[in-house]
């Protein structure tokens, strides 16, 4: 989505980036899953709207983020 | 094995191309009957990695009949030169994808002959509005079936029914010039249906390919492009210790490489087997090895598991010299570009050593577990071919004749002492559908010999042929150590008083004969006999075609303003080492 990481957090989404569609959410999904050996159900799919919604779903799924 | 990128690298990377730097351009149309979001960017990355400048249209979703049928559609305002249509089982089938059985067989029957007869109906519509190659994907046959194990007992059952469609499509096709099938099946198959295709992916977003398999359908499609654009590759020079064979035969010996039934010889053996059958295609094999040559030549002729023979390779280099001077050699003798070149071996010295020297050659890292040679090689989509000719299939032959007439140059006092013992005939014939295609693919692949570079696709070909103002000629040369082919190619507008060269050109490989010599008064002699006044050409400079630059003044051509005139008062030079039979 080109957007520098600097400028990244929990709140980053549709609302903050207008690259933020629904495919381009798509590969970062499936990408995601692929990097944390994870499986998201249709429901948290459907339920992700911004990076904090990520980090959630990751963590019900046993992942241990660092947040710092 | 999925050796691609992520979709997402490939994204990001298509935003960064300036099309503008790649001389070569190609305008891709994607239509599709369900999502195939990424597709494009993956293409025009990996076009970038070929230099070529690609821009892509893609339909709508599942607007592919809409951009068809509609003659000022975007799709035929975007002008494409090649069209993918990708198509899939479910979309096709209907609601019979889920109840096949709630039709009888008769009317299952009549369902594939009305689906077949509308794919056949797009396809012309859009081969007779568009100058574009269709490459149409088949359908990929499904795996499961309501009635279970039972299915196969069925008559004309669900997998039937798309074996037929597909049969019947391809068949269709094989008779379409412009129109292709892709393996959309075998794709699927060699993949896994299970991989490819993923529920959670299809519910959430219609998404039938999932998007780590879009790169590698990318790959698949870009042996089109690469086609096409005759950026393929020609030759496969090759290693032979730990490359064609397991082992050092300098120091393990005759008798200790490994080579034969047993692991790990097979895998060197399944190796040379798949790379024989490229060389029965026309693929030209060379060896460039840093051995001892007579070591290595006993294992070629003698060795009983060694399925590659002296009579397979186009040029042996086995010495101590380093492998860029062999290299060098190898490309002199076959007289071939460099980009038409592959090179294979397991020494990362070696590799890096071709590789920023001679950075138009494609150097192939094979790794060092023989396990995997064969994949990489079947996984390349470097030998893909519209058309395979019957001078492809017979190159590795005719380089061989090559070797023997060298030998026999050899021999002989001067070089008009061998032309003339050579027997050159030259047949002269107006093209017709069986030369088309050789025709044009001399046309986009000769670049040394080639007075103006005009590239040709086989419709354009087609075109002049069917004007009456157009002369579209080749040459097919033979002499006695066997036949070259069709090898020279000229295209002539036919004007009022003057005729005007439009393309005349000639493969390198049998350059130094002077038999363009030939051709050329061949074309003023017919010029004559029509009474024409002049014939005209020009020269048209590239980095490559040097050894023609001198031709016209070299053959009475006199300059005119911008074009190199022959008057036909002048005597025509007719060289007496040839003999031409104009049919």
């Amino acid at each position: 989505m080109n957007i520098p990481l600097s400028e990244i957090n929990d709140m980053s989404g549709s609302q903050s980036i207008g690259t933020w569609d629904s495919f381009n959410v798509y590969v970062l999904l499936n990408e995601i899953e692929t990097e944390f050996n994870v499986r998201f159900t249709l429901d948290e799919s459907m339920d992700i709207k911004n990076v904090g919604d990520f980090k959630r779903h990751l963590k019900n799924h046993g992942v241990i983020l660092d947040d710092s | 094995m999925n050796q691609e990128k992520k979709l997402s690298h490939y994204i990001s990377e298509a935003k960064l191309i300036d099309i503008n730097k790649y001389e070569k351009k190609l305008q891709i149309a994607i239509l599709g009957s369900f999502t195939l979001n990424g597709l494009a960017e993956v293409i025009q990355v990996k076009c970038s990695d070929i230099k070529v400048g690609c821009t892509t249209y893609v339909s709508n979703y599942n607007q592919y009949n809409q951009d068809i049928l509609n003659d000022s559609s975007d799709l035929y305002k975007f002008s494409p030169n090649i069209t993918f249509l990708i198509l899939d089982t479910q979309s096709i089938l209907g609601s019979l994808y889920y109840f096949p059985y709630s039709i009888d067989i008769t009317q299952r029957k009549k369902y594939v002959e009305e689906k077949l007869n509308n794919l056949k109906n797009l396809i012309n519509i859009f081969v007779k509005r568009s100058n574009s190659k269709l490459v149409i994907s088949n359908f990929v046959i499904p795996t499961y079936s309501p009635y279970g194990i039972y299915d196969s007992k069925i008559d004309y059952g669900i997998k039937e029914m798309i074996i037929d469609l597909n049969s019947k499509l391809n068949d269709y096709i094989k008779n379409q010039n412009s129109v292709y099938c892709y393996d959309l099946n075998g794709f699927v198959t060699t993949y896994g249906q299970n991989n490819v295709f993923d529920y959670h992916k299809y519910f959430f977003g219609d998404i039938k390919i999932a998007f780590d398999y879009i790169p590698s359908l990318a790959h698949d499609l870009i042996s089109y492009v690469k086609s096409i654009l005759s950026i393929n590759k020609k030759c496969i020079v090759l290693d032979l210790d730990d490359t064609l064979w397991g082992g050092i035969v300098g120091e393990d010996g005759f008798e200790g490489i490994k080579l034969g039934p047993t692991p790990p010889g097979n895998a060197y053996v399944e190796f040379q087997k798949r790379l024989l059958a490229l060389h029965q295609r026309g693929i030209i094999l060379a060896i460039n090895s840093k051995n001892n040559e007579q070591d290595a030549l006993d294992v070629i002729r003698k060795h009983p598991h060694m399925i590659l023979r002296e009579e397979h390779f186009a040029c042996m280099k086995i010495n101590w010299n380093d492998k860029l001077a062999n290299m060098k050699e190898i490309v002199n003798e076959l007289n071939i570009g460099l980009d038409s070149i592959m090179f294979i071996d397991d020494d990362p010295v070696n590799r890096e050593l071709i590789h920023t020297t001679l950075p138009q050659i494609l150097t192939i890292d094979i790794g060092n577990d023989p396990v995997n040679f064969v994949s990489i090689l079947m996984e390349m989509n470097d030998f893909d071919s519209l058309h395979i000719t019957d001078d492809d299939v017979r190159r590795g032959k005719m380089y061989l004749e090559d070797k023997n007439r060298k030998t026999f140059l050899g021999s002989v006092n001067n070089l008009d002492d061998f032309l003339k013992q050579l027997d050159i005939k030259i047949e002269i014939k107006n093209a017709d559908e069986f030369s088309i295609p050789r025709i044009s693919q001399l046309t986009l692949k000769t670049n040394q010999f080639n007075l103006t570079t005009k590239r040709y696709q086989e419709e354009d070909i087609r075109k002049f042929v069917n004007d009456k103002k157009m002369l579209v000629e080749c040459a097919q040369v033979k002499d006695k150590f066997g036949d070259n082919g069709i090898t020279c190619v000229s295209i002539v507008k036919k004007e009022d008083s003057e005729w005007i060269i439009d393309t005349f050109l000639m493969s390198c490989r049998i350059m130094g004969r002077r038999i363009e010599d030939g051709i050329l008064s061949s074309i003023l002699q017919r010029a004559k006999e029509e009474e024409i006044k002049k014939v005209k050409a020009s020269f048209i400079p590239t980095l490559k075609n040097q050894p023609i630059a001198n031709f016209l003044p070299d053959h009475g051509f006199v300059k005119e303003g911008d074009y190199w005139v022959f008057s036909l008062e002048n005597d025509i030079k007719t060289p007496k080492h040839l003999k031409i039979e104009r049919k």
